[in-house]
């Protein structure tokens, strides 16, 4: 970033082939929609080659990368919000359609006979369940399983506290653990590794 | 019977973090205690670390072929249509490419004319053999005779030639 900074265009470009599968990975789930990821990506990485001259090198830059990113999908989220309260009320499908999870959790009810999940349905029900989480717990979510990113590094691309982020994690991991819990105990999923 | 032990609402707190590494040693004593001590923690552990293990279960994402262009593309149109990658760079690639292209050339002309060269112009041992053929099959009757004079003399006499025919 140091050298786009200094005007090195082709330092700009291994930046973005470098880190686009890893921004559009988390972005995606977060807004649960690949294209809307993907856009949403391009104008985090056009957003900060329009403001390399400036950049500090402060955090890491995943940090400041995700920093960003969060921003513009928290901005996406409203957005989107305020057009649905025009124009979708009450709809029950997530932004993906019908959410199979919900179907899966119907079939799972104690009526049914313990079945062993396919891999694809368990992805579903452990979307679901991200899903539930609020847009901060989620985000705090993806970075730590999937950035690996410390408390500390967290606090500064949320712009919180350490002990907000401690905190955040926790109430998201007991979400997820209340959510998934069922289909851990009841023998539902075995990790195939 | 184990006795039930509440979790204060901190050391709930504590138990994710402490799952993550991100306690210091105090806290981390004290969950490692609790946990010791109350079943029902150790069974909130547990599930806390089995469903964050499904969490990885999550399929990876790679992005599609055309994004990286895209990007690029929507980055120079922001810069009024030009090139992202520096065109100083592209210029000093294409001087650079074609130097090389041009040193090609010239080792492989000299190449060329080199093989040429000792193909035509150097003597070749097996061509000399070759063109000396004949003489060198008849050589020993040539040293038989001594000199030229007296093989043109031998040429002469018909009786010669004839005998000659007849051994062969």
């Amino acid at each position: 970033m140091l050298r786009a900074k200094k005007g090195d265009d082709g330092a700009f470009t291994q930046l973005v082939t470098n880190y686009q599968d890893r921004l559009v990975g988390v972005l995606a789930h977060l807004v649960q929609d690949r294209q809307t990821a993907e856009d949403l990506a391009q104008e985090v990485f056009l957003k900060i080659y329009k403001a390399r001259h400036g950049y500090e090198p402060t955090a890491k830059f995943s940090t400041y990368l995700f920093r960003i990113a969060n921003n513009l999908a928290s901005n996406r989220r409203r957005d989107r919000g305020r057009k649905r309260e025009v124009n979708l009320p009450g709809a029950e499908s997530g932004p993906l359609g019908a959410r199979p999870a919900e179907q899966i959790l119907a079939e799972s009810s104690s009526l049914m006979p313990t079945r062993h999940f396919d891999r694809s349905e368990m992805q579903a029900v452990v979307q679901d369940a991200l899903e539930s989480l609020n847009d901060n717990q989620r985000m705090a979510v993806l970075l730590n399983k999937f950035e690996e990113m410390s408390y500390i590094d967290i606090a500064a691309t949320l712009d919180l506290s350490v002990a907000a982020v401690k905190s955040l994690l926790s109430r998201a991991r007991e979400n997820l653990r209340v959510k998934l819990e069922p289909y851990v105990t009841q023998g539902h999923w075995t990790p195939q590794g | 019977m184990a006795k039930i032990v509440r979790l204060s609402k901190e050391q709930r707190e504590n138990l994710v973090a402490y799952l993550d590494g991100e306690l210091d040693d105090l806290s981390a004593r004290d969950i490692e205690q609790v946990l010791a001590s109350s079943p029902v923690a150790r069974h909130d552990v547990d599930m806390l670390s089995r469903t964050w293990d499904l969490v990885g279960e999550l399929p990876g994402v790679s992005v599609t072929e055309e994004f990286t262009s895209k990007t690029l593309e929507s980055i120079a149109a922001s810069r009024g249509g030009a090139p992202l990658v520096d065109p100083d760079a592209i210029s000093r690639n294409s001087r650079r490419a074609l130097g090389l292209a041009l040193s090609t050339l010239i080792l492989g002309g000299a190449g060329v004319t080199g093989y040429l060269a000792t193909n035509r112009w150097i003597p070749n041992e097996a061509e000399e053999l070759l063109n000396d053929f004949e003489i060198l099959t008849d050589l020993d009757k040539y040293r038989e005779a001594g000199d030229i004079d007296t093989l043109r003399k031998l040429q002469e006499i018909r009786e010669f030639n004839e005998a000659d025919d007849d051994s062969r």
